[in-house]
């Protein structure tokens, strides 16, 4: 019976299999209730959905949210209401507005510095490389680590639980809002965690998970920049985002994987017009008969030593000195007449100095 | 594409650029009865908490109240937290026990043995036998 069950229900779930298109299109989130004069005036876009920005008497009673305030040394002129909303992900939490549009404002500042700084601190990153190297400073998990490191909690008491414990209310302002009311009752189990449906579909998209409260912390530290720069403007923003982001320690040395590094240095010596050839020869030796024979081995270009790698082998210490000669080459970071940092485009009085990268070889 | 990318996240430099304080919370749990919160009673009661409190504004200072011997919880980034018993001590050894786990990191102890810690490599690099000229070299 079970089986015939089972057969029935295939081709039901074939034929209701919608296809998927390929491309983004944007689409209004009719949650927020967008009304609009015409489809093409965005400027009549607006949203009918009831929010309210939290009055600063109230956030201002909130520890946790005064305390994060003054442990990331933000201004004063920054809002504790606004600093409670960028912890606010909920849409539907109690009318409060949420960090949606922080957000965005502080992705869209978050990766132009973040950039700026890679482009003219390595100006000869590889494509891929930088990509990483971005996703190495403001991704989704190292933004997590930020927000951890900050000291944001999240709310996970139910309003009975809150209700039960005599919990002030005034205590969720200053925590990360992102676990809906109905969820917070459900059964957890220690050890277990269940996925949101979104968490399937991310999974089944792009064969990657990040969990909610991951995603959850990124936005809040994104959205926590934003606000820095609605009320401070953007020069405190840039160095907020010096301070907490570009200060960390980026190991681009450690990002790099060569599939055929030779012949990738000999392409990049042909595109730099060098002219002499590349040749690989040995510096120097312990003996190949000894009991643990080192060799050391330059890459030339010419007289000109591009690069060396000390291997156990003679194909090792090849590989090495041809990767080191590309990571020399890759990883060279300008420095400024007076040996201080090259200026950043968005400094004042910028002159351009450096260089810029001749683009990636192909191999 | 000649070269891919390995993910790796950046490494925290706590100090380097911004400072963020380790400790986030403080959760003072005291007794108003049992003899052994005399001293964290009258922490509270003579205004010296909140004199710590104010100086300490990073920090958030959760104080209840419940039977038993009286306890200080510290609350680190790293998601640990640090239980301290305060049972039967007076108003100034709280202070001192306040000032002291306040200031971790929340990392566990260690004896440091080395002259340096750094996650950075040595910027002289490390010294090789096989390139110093072939006439200062060991000969067997």
């Amino acid at each position: 019976m079970l089986r015939s069950i089972a057969r029935l229900q295939r081709p039901v779930l074939k034929a209701c299999r919608v296809s998927v298109r390929g491309y983004q299109v944007a689409r209004l989130d009719s949650s927020l209730k967008t009304k609009y004069d015409s489809l093409t005036d965005y400027a009549s876009y607006r949203n009918n959905i009831f929010t309210h920005r939290l009055p600063e008497s109230t956030a201002s009673q909130s520890p946790p949210l005064v305390a994060l305030h003054s442990r990331l040394n933000l201004p004063s002129s920054y809002t504790l209401s606004t600093l409670s909303q960028a912890l606010n992900l909920n849409k539907f939490d109690d009318g409060l507005a949420n960090n949606f549009g922080l957000n965005t404002l502080g992705k869209n500042l978050l990766s132009y510095y973040v950039a700026e700084h890679l482009l003219v601190k390595y100006p000869r990153l590889p494509m891929p490389i930088h990509n990483g190297a971005v996703d190495s400073l403001m991704g989704v998990e190292t933004l997590y680590e930020i927000g951890k490191s900050w000291g944001i909690d999240v709310d996970q008491s139910s309003k009975l639980e809150k209700y039960l414990s005599q919990e002030s209310e005034f205590l969720k302002y200053g925590k990360l809002r992102f676990v809906s009311e109905e969820s917070k009752n459900d059964v957890k189990e220690p050890g277990v965690y269940e996925l949101s449906e979104d968490e399937v579909s991310s999974l089944k998209r792009n064969n990657s998970f990040v969990a909610k409260e991951i995603e959850a912390y990124a936005s809040a530290v994104r959205s926590i920049i934003g606000g820095l720069y609605t009320h401070a403007g953007e020069e405190a923003t840039k160095a907020f985002i010096e301070d907490h982001i570009l200060s960390r320690k980026l190991p681009l040395e450690q990002m790099f994987q060569f599939s055929q590094p030779t012949r990738e240095l000999i392409r990049l010596c042909d595109k730099l017009n060098f002219t002499e050839p590349v040749e690989i020869r040995l510096i120097a030796e312990t003996g190949r008969l000894s009991a643990h024979p080192i060799y050391v081995a330059g890459a030339f270009c010419g007289v000109e030593k591009l690069g060396e790698g000390v291997g156990s082998s003679l194909s090792e210490a090849k590989t090495r000195s041809v990767v080191n000669a590309l990571m020399s080459y890759y990883l060279y970071s300008p420095i400024s007449a007076d040996g201080t940092d090259v200026k950043l485009p968005s400094d004042k009085n910028y002159k351009f100095e450096g260089i810029i990268g001749i683009g990636d070889v192909a191999i | 594409m000649p070269v891919k990318a390995i993910a790796k996240s950046s490494i925290a430099r706590n100090g380097v650029g911004a400072y963020v304080v380790p400790c986030h919370k403080i959760s003072v749990q005291y007794c108003n009865w049992g003899g052994s919160s005399t001293g964290l009673r009258e922490l509270l009661k003579n205004g010296q908490l909140d004199n710590i409190a104010s100086k300490k504004k990073g920090i958030f200072f959760d104080i209840f109240k419940r039977t038993g011997h009286p306890k200080l919880t510290f609350h680190y980034n790293n998601d640990k937290a640090q239980e301290v018993e305060v049972a039967n001590l007076n108003a100034k050894e709280i202070e001192q026990k306040i000032q002291e786990y306040s200031q971790r990191s929340g990392a566990p102890l260690f004896k440091h043995n080395h002259k340096v810690l750094s996650i950075n490599d040595s910027i002289r690099g490390i010294w090789s036998p096989m390139h110093t000229p072939k006439s200062h070299r060991h000969q067997i």
